[in-house]
Order: C-alpha cells, then sequence, then structure tokens
C-alpha cells in the first residue's frame, strides 16, 4: 500500500484554555498505487490536520502512518512559497526542497508555467500574485513534481472554474500513471468524478466510508440536520415576545413522549409525539387556553397549536393536572427545535399583551432526527410516487420497415 | 546526512538570494556589506586615530584589530539573531514540506557563515596591502573558526526552539546582543578590562574566539589558550541543548506555528 493508516490519533493541547483537543480519533484507512480517495467534511472536522500527517508536517499522537514514495503536497493557497521571491524562482525553490536538480526543475518550468496559465506573472513577486494565482500555481508545481502520493488540501475548489476542470483533469492523469491521491475539497461533483472511495469525517472520526454516492449521501443527510442544530446553553428562540406571568397557574414540567429531559434523545419525524404539560392552579382559574409552538434554531415559527383553535373547554384548573397534545404523525424535518409552552388567560389577551397565566418562549429543545425519504425543507408527510406513460414512444423507422 | 546536507544547501542559498531579492544589486549586496562595514571602520579609526580605544599594544592600528575581532563576532550575531526567528519565518515552508527543522536556523548561520568568509577575504587584501600579513598562522582558523561556528550553531538552534516555545525570546535574543557585544573585548584589549569586569569577559565564551581571531590574522601568534577550550567546551553543550530542545520542539513545530 502506497498510504496506510492504521489506530490515528491526534492530539492537540490548547492553551487557553488548557485543554486537550483531539483533532483525529481512531482513523483507519488505505490508498493504493493509482488509486483516490476524497475526504469530506465540514470545517474543523479533520481533514486537514489528517492530510497534514500524511505530508509529514504533523506527527501522529497515536497509530501508525505509512506513506510510501515522493509526497507532494498543497497544503495550503501558498504551498510554501516565499512571498518575497518571483514565481519561478519560487518554482525552483519547491523543486529542489522536492530533490529536484537545478536543471530537472528547469526542464519542467515551462510546462509548470504553461499549465499555470500566469503566463509573464511569473516573473513577478509572489506577493503581487491573487490567491487563485498562488493556488494555479502550487497545484501546477505540486502535479509536475513527479509525485508517487499526491495531497491536496481544499485548494482545488479555489481557482477559476477552467483551472479547476485542468486542474482535475491532470489529477486524473496522474492516478492512471499510478500517483495515489487523497483529496480534501468541499466541491463534491470534483471528488465524485475523481475518486474511487470517499471518507466522511466528523469530529475527527470516520463517520462513513465508501463510494462517492453513499458517502455524499450520508454527508448531505449530516448538513441538513446539522445545520437546524441548538447547542447546548444557546440562548432563547429570537424574538420571543416578553411576558410578565401572574403566576395564576403555574407549569410544573413538560415531557416529551414521556421523556423529562428530551434535550438529551433524538426522536423521530413521522412518527406519533405527545407533549405532556404538568401544571398547578393556587386558585382556581376558568376557561384558561394552552398553546404549544415550535420554533427553529434561527427563530422562524415553524408550526403551533392551542385549545381554541381545537375548541377545547378546558373548564376551571385548580389544584395539580397534566395537559397533552398528541400528534399521530408529527411532520417536522430534522433538526432541533426551541419548544414554547404557555398558559394565557384567553386567545385575545395571548396575541395583544404579555399577561400570561405562565409562559416558557424556551421550554425545552426538540432534537429530531429524519430519514432522507421524509422530504427537504421544514416539514414532511408520508408519501409516495408513481409513473404512469400517457403515450407510447414515437417507433424508430428501420430500413425494413422502408423495404 | 547528504540528502540534509543538500536541503541545507539549498535553504542557505535561497536565504542569500532572498534577502535582496528585487533589488537592483541583488545577491551582491552580500559581499558589499561586510565589504562597507570593513572599510567605514578602517577609515574612521585608522584615518581618525583620536576615535580609536587606546591600550593597544599589538600590531597594526586599532581599526585592523576592530576589523579582525568584528568578523567573527558579526558571524555570531547575524547567525543567532536571524537563527532565532527562523521557524517563525519560515513557517510558510514549515507547514507545508517535511524538512528537519534544525536546517532553518543553520541556514541562516550557511549565510552567516558566507559573508564571515566575504569579510576575511577582503580583511586579507587589506593586510596584504597594509603590509600586515601574518602568513601560515591564518591556519590556525581551522581550530578557531570551528570554535566559533560550534558557538552560532548551538546558540541558533537553542533560540529558534525557544522563540518558538515563547515568541519574546526571538527579541530578548536581539536585545542580548548589545550587552555581549560589550562584554566581548571587540572594540577594546582584553587587558584594559579592570579586574571586577575580568570576571564577565572571561565567562564569556565568545572573548577568547575574538581574541584568537586577533592573533592569528593580526598580531601574527598562535594561540592555544584555555579560554579557547572553554569556548569549545560551551559551544558543545550549547550545540547539545540545541539538539535535544529541536528534537522536542522539531515535531510540534507546523501546529505551534501553523
Amino acid at each position: 500500500m502506497t498510504v496506510s493508516v492504521r489506530g490515528l490519533w491526534k492530539r492537540f493541547r490548547l492553551r487557553k484554555p488548557k485543554t486537550d483537543h483531539w483533532a483525529l480519533r481512531e482513523i483507519d484507512f488505505q490508498v493504493a498505487r493509482g488509486g483516490a480517495l476524497g475526504v469530506i467534511g465540514a470545517n474543523g472536522s479533520g481533514k486537514s490536520t489528517l492530510l497534514q500527517i500524511l505530508a509529514g508536517v504533523l506527527r501522529p499522537t497515536l497509530g501508525e502512518v505509512k506513506v510510501d514514495g515522493r509526497v507532494v503536497a498543497v497544503l495550503n493557497p501558498t504551498a510554501g512559497f516565499h512571498p518575497d521571491l518571483q514565481g519561478r524562482a519560487n518554482v525552483r525553490m519547491l523543486g529542489a526542497l522536492h530533490g529536484f536538480s537545478k536543471a530537472e526543475v528547469n526542464r519542467k518550468m515551462d510546462a509548470i508555467i504553461e499549465f499555470s496559465g500566469l503566463d509573464s506573472y511569473i516573473d513577478q513577486p509572489l506577493r503581487t500574485y491573487s490567491a487563485g494565482m498562488m493556488i494555479r500555481l502550487g497545484v501546477s508545481t505540486a502535479c509536475h513534481l513527479e509525485p508517487e502520493v499526491l495531497l491536496v488540501d481544499e485548494v482545488l475548489s479555489a481557482g477559476d472554474l477552467a483551472f479547476q476542470r485542468k486542474a482535475a483533469g491532470m489529477a486524473r492523469n496522474l492516478r492512471d500513471q499510478g500517483c495515489a491521491l487523497v483529496i480534501s475539497t468541499h466541491a463534491l461533483g470534483d471528488l465524485a468524478t475523481l475518486c474511487d472511495r470517499q471518507m466522511l469525517l466528523e469530529r475527527g472520526e470516520i463517520k462513513a466510508e465508501g463510494t462517492s454516492d453513499e458517502v455524499v449521501a450520508t454527508y448531505m443527510q449530516r448538513v441538513d440536520e446539522l445545520g437546524g442544530r441548538i447547542e447546548p446553553g444557546a440562548p432563547p428562540v429570537a424574538g420571543a415576545r416578553p411576558t410578565a406571568p401572574t403566576r395564576d397557574v403555574v407549569i410544573r414540567s413538560i415531557t416529551l413522549n414521556g421523556v423529562k429531559d428530551p434535550d438529551q434523545v433524538e426522536m423521530h419525524s413521522g412518527r406519533p409525539l405527545t407533549i405532556e404539560v404538568e401544571w398547578e392552579a393556587s386558585e382556581p382559574v376558568d376557561d384558561a387556553l394552552f398553546r404549544i409552538q415550535f420554533f427553529r434554531n434561527d427563530g422562524l415559527f415553524v408550526h403551533g397549536q392551542n385549545t381554541v383553535r381545537h375548541g377545547v373547554q378546558t373548564g376551571t384548573l385548580h389544584g395539580r393536572g397534566v395537559t397533552r397534545l398528541h400528534y399521530d404523525v408529527f411532520g417536522l424535518l430534522a433538526g432541533d427545535y426551541y419548544v414554547a409552552v404557555g398558559i394565557w388567560p384567553d386567545e385575545y389577551r395571548s396575541y395583544t399583551t404579555g399577561e400570561a397565566y405562565d409562559h416558557r418562549p424556551s421550554a425545552c429543545i426538540l432534537r429530531l432526527g429524519a430519514p432522507r425519504e421524509m422530504g427537504g425543507g421544514v416539514a414532511g408527510w408520508p408519501c409516495d410516487w408513481s409513473i404512469e406513460s400517457l403515450a407510447a414512444p414515437p417507433r424508430l423507422v428501420t430500413s425494413e420497415d422502408a423495404s | 546526512m547528504r540528502k540534509e546536507a543538500r536541503l541545507l544547501g539549498h535553504l542557505a542559498w535561497w536565504d542569500l538570494v532572498a534577502q535582496y531579492f528585487g533589488s537592483w544589486v541583488g545577491l551582491l549586496w552580500n559581499v558589499i556589506l561586510p565589504g562597507l562595514v570593513i572599510v567605514v571602520y578602517l577609515a574612521v579609526f585608522e584615518l581618525s586615530p583620536k576615535f580609536a580605544f587606546g591600550g593597544w599594544d599589538t600590531v597594526g592600528g586599532y581599526g585592523i584589530n576592530l576589523v579582525a575581532a568584528l568578523i567573527p563576532w558579526l558571524m555570531f550575531q547575524e547567525g543567532v539573531s536571524r537563527g532565532a526567528n527562523a521557524y517563525v519565518d519560515q513557517r510558510h515552508l514549515l507547514t507545508q514540506v517535511p524538512i528537519p527543522p534544525a536546517l532553518y536556523p543553520l541556514a541562516n548561520v550557511t549565510s552567516a557563515v558566507f559573508r564571515h568568509a566575504v569579510g576575511l577575504v577582503l580583511l586579507a587584501i587589506i593586510l596584504a596591502m597594509a603590509g600586515i600579513w601574518t602568513g601560515w598562522h591564518w591556519l590556525g582558523l581551522l581550530y578557531v573558526f570551528p570554535i566559533a561556528l560550534l558557538l552560532t550553531c548551538g546558540g541558533a538552534i537553542v533560540a529558534a526552539s525557544l522563540t518558538a516555545l515563547h515568541r519574546d525570546v526571538g527579541p530578548t535574543v536581539a536585545a542580548a546582543m548589545l550587552p555581549l557585544f560589550f562584554t566581548t573585548p571587540v572594540i577594546y584589549p582584553p587587558h584594559v578590562v579592570p579586574a571586577p569586569l575580568r570576571v564577565v569577559m572571561d565567562l564569556n565564551p565568545l572573548s577568547p574566539v575574538v581574541v584568537a581571531y586577533r592573533d592569528l590574522l593580526v598580531t601574527g601568534t598562535t594561540p592555544l589558550s584555555g579560554g579557547l577550550i572553554w569556548s569549545a567546551a560551551v559551544g558543545l553543550v550549547v550545540l547539545a541543548l540545541g539538539i535535544v530542545l529541536t528534537r522536542n520542539v522539531g515535531p510540534e513545530l507546523a501546529e505551534r506555528l501553523g
């Protein structure tokens, strides 16, 4: 194997606050000669750390990393170039550091310049280059230094579209000639065409590994889920209307499907959901209104219900009791939602004043997971597709028909 | 070792090139600047002896004695001061290409050695023109120069590692060069130093080195003092400390500086 990684862990010691951060945990994979592995994941998932370890500029904390052959890496947009030197001098320097003589680099120079498309800019100091130009020179140099293992970290998608295509074509050629590729990018389309296998990293762990289709599908689902996440300690729902509760009826507890601490549990979209509100009224209260609302993490009000809408008479509340709202199929899609619970004197005042008996704008957080077939967006319902042909396709006229 | 030596050569070459890249004179500044230092010092102190520090009982004037001592001092000062910031200055490469880290400060030392060699050649020409030629005594540099180099390399890699650990070390090293300069007998002869301060000068491992350069190149005597053994011992200890520090700090440089 050209690249072999077994039981790789990487720890960073953070100074303020003084803690250990495990950037990679139990990473195992191999890339053979002529193989290509795409590494995808959110920012901070450990992709760059992994590539830096493969390049040999970072040391693993635990585990074994073996990389055979000439390793050429483009790990950042500056690609190791010196800002004061011209592009041409930088190519010579990088070539020399990768073991090429001046004559060998000079022989490759024309091809590097032509591929990068920099033309006369090659004789300008690097500090005058745009980020895209630096990336073009870095990728072009790396591809021409006869790599046996090419590592590219999130720079392929940074050049212009024409260069992206050219670079992907060159990488494909190198792969076909036996070079092993490990590429990290957010341009998932490039990876699908370049890499036979992909790996999804999440918080330093391999979340999925396999063919492009499988891993990208898992990644997209995770993006949907994580995009709506409410982190612990997040502020209450944005835009919640302030109330001055009179405390005539007090909310004692709230459970979701019988779970008292629902923040810790992931529930499932498309299944039943029961919300129980336990309350206590010290004095008799007539015809109170119960309202339960769901807000997305960005404050969007996505759904709500109250007892008046359903024509439910709450009667006289006195002592302790429980009010339930039940859904046979709860249709909000994957994500985290603030659950707001309020007990109000009547519907009119619940919209116009802050005079609630009790009101919890962020009573608890509902964490929902949903299978991909539930659909995209905010809400989903069980559904079926059917396809029916309405007309026969036009018949091709062959030479036999003509005769 | 051969690969490392080749890499060191490349890094030192690019260090020499990059410093004056884009200037009209370019690489030649590496010859012009040491030459200018020598010419200006000689002009000031040989043509205007009033400025000179008194008490010399050696061959040659104040200017020549000063320049002979200045050449190893400048190598040490440049090598250690620039070496201290080597990892920080070269972080663009450190985080991209795996190269043994000690090569970065050693590349700065190598450029300082190049300028030191230029200085020696110019001094040799000037001494020959002035009729002060010590002949075979120059061969004494074969054992004095390695001691100066040992101190410079050791100082540079210790300072580079410590600067990677604490950024305050770089400027501290630069600031420490001034008191170190005045406790080294570069601008004055050693015997004029009063007894209480003499201990400080004698403990300074650079003192025997600059005195030895002066003895070899100007006076024409062969220094075989215990002071040089002290310098070599300090140089070895500092170099060993540098190697230990680099082994510990080196693998974490990319994450410290990246």
